[in-house]
């Protein structure tokens, strides 16, 4: 699938998401899970890093919208998660993926992904208690659905999806 | 080549990254005003949404009401049938008395406030727990839906929601009183000390905190904060919140005060915008 598709994909997720929010229980997690599909961006796509990151922006563009963030705060946190993830996208095969390695790597840039949001919101100002319980909390859904949405994110770049494989185009 | 190649990717990525960041600190420091890309999302967002949003309702309904009724159904399909005819009667009666109880308390508050008000409909939740902003709707009064503007007070029957943030056609977003971007000047209602209250961005519940409040005032755990009128578009004498904890640090001149809202944030359907 070209990854410019993940731009509307995204916004499709968002839209629902925030309409069907009265049936979730919470929505701790959401905002963070969407920077992983960045992060798979990053590892998996074959195409210029500059295109991976520009679509990575796009969708944290989008993820400010509907979350109600500052301007530019998922924008950057998306978009540098993309960048960092590109530096290990040759040595990402997916042959040797396997369950666990998945889930460590999202748990790794899950803890990175909101790590960095407490830094945005420390150099924009924003004064936020930390509270350790639910940052584990937040981890812990962002790396459960991350995991997850990465193996739907392999199946939508597979053959299975869309009849061929398109790792390689924009 | 390829390494040239990737000497532009890197560099055109580091630029735009820096753009990004250049972009969230201008928008923390100067206040928010839409773009027309952003205006274009949302709006067209908010169309979708109004179905999502009524079809979310359908589901939530008949998640409700016949989903653990199947296991009943499969023992006495019969008894089932009786037993689902009155559950939606009852099921129908009792939203229909909810609604009209919060419709007339909502009223009975909007007749109580001397300025011009409209009312609204909540359509969404923001997705990030610590910015906590909800689309609402003018659903009627659309002729007035236009003079509605940033910074505008939204309110409940039980107290202060927030204030307008962005404004899209007869959509709009508010921030809630909890999110950390907030402020509003409030005064304890047995003392009449006064204070700033500011949100917390709490991620798992809706607490803010007065600040600016002497060591030396007396206040107590369950308190009510009341609205001054002062230096903000919001009407004087509205009920804030209770305080819930209050602690006094040696080292500072304030106390650390926290107060939980009147409003019920997580239950919030319908609202109204004060228009000063």
């Amino acid at each position: 699938m070209p990854i410019i598709l993940y731009i509307p994909l995204s916004y499709l997720f968002l839209l629902v998401a925030s309409s069907f929010w009265t049936l979730f229980p919470s929505l701790l997690g959401i905002a963070d899970v969407i920077c992983i599909v960045s992060v798979y961006l990053g590892l998996t796509s074959k195409v210029r890093t500059h295109y991976i990151v520009l679509v990575a922006t796009i969708i944290g563009y989008l993820l400010d919208i509907f979350s109600g963030a500052p301007a530019g705060f998922y924008t950057h946190i998306s978009g540098l998660l993309a960048y960092v993830s590109t530096m290990f996208n040759s040595g990402w095969e997916s042959k040797s993926r396997n369950g666990w390695s998945v889930f460590i790597l999202v748990f790794i840039m899950s803890i990175f992904s909101i790590g960095l949001q407490n830094v945005l919101l420390w150099i924009g100002n924003i004064e936020l208690p930390f509270e350790s319980v639910t940052m584990i909390i937040r981890i812990g859904i962002s790396t459960m659905l991350g995991s997850g949405l990465f193996f739907v994110c392999d199946y939508l770049h597979s053959n299975k999806a869309f009849g061929k494989p398109n790792h390689g185009q924009l | 080549m390829k390494i040239r190649h990737r000497g532009i990717d890197n560099i055109l990525s580091v630029v735009l990254l820096v753009s990004t960041l250049v972009w969230f600190r201008n928008s923390i420091n100067v206040p928010q005003e839409n773009d027309h890309i952003e205006t274009a999302i949302l709006y067209s967002s908010s169309v979708m949404q109004s179905g999502v949003h009524r079809m979310a309702d359908v589901v939530t309904s008949v998640w409700d009401r016949y989903f653990w009724l199947v296991n009943v159904e499969q023992q006495n399909e019969k008894l089932l049938q009786e037993n689902l005819h009155i559950n939606e009667q009852i099921l129908l009666m009792n939203n229909q008395k909810n609604d009209i109880a919060q419709l007339e308390k909502l009223l009975s508050f909007k007749q109580s406030i001397s300025e011009k008000t409209i009312g609204a409909r909540v359509l969404y939740s923001s997705l990030n727990t610590h910015f906590t902003v909800v689309q609402i709707a003018i659903e009627y009064d659309a002729e007035l839906s236009h003079q509605i503007d940033v910074g505008f007070p939204v309110l409940s029957s039980d107290g202060i929601i927030g204030k307008i943030y962005k404004v899209y056609g007869n959509y709009s977003e508010v921030l809630l009183a909890t999110d950390p971007r907030f402020s509003i000047d409030v005064f304890v209602e047995r003392t009449g000390d006064r204070g700033i209250l500011m949100g917390q961005g709490k991620d798992h519940a809706y607490i803010s905190t007065m600040k600016y409040l002497e060591n030396d005032k007396d206040i107590r755990k369950g308190d009510r904060l009341i609205t001054t009128g002062v230096g903000t578009l919001f009407p004087k004498n509205i009920a804030v919140g209770e305080v819930i904890d209050v602690r006094i640090q040696e080292d500072t001149l304030f106390q650390e005060i926290l107060v939980e809202p009147f409003a019920k944030f997580s239950l919030l359907d319908r609202v109204i915008v004060v228009i000063p």
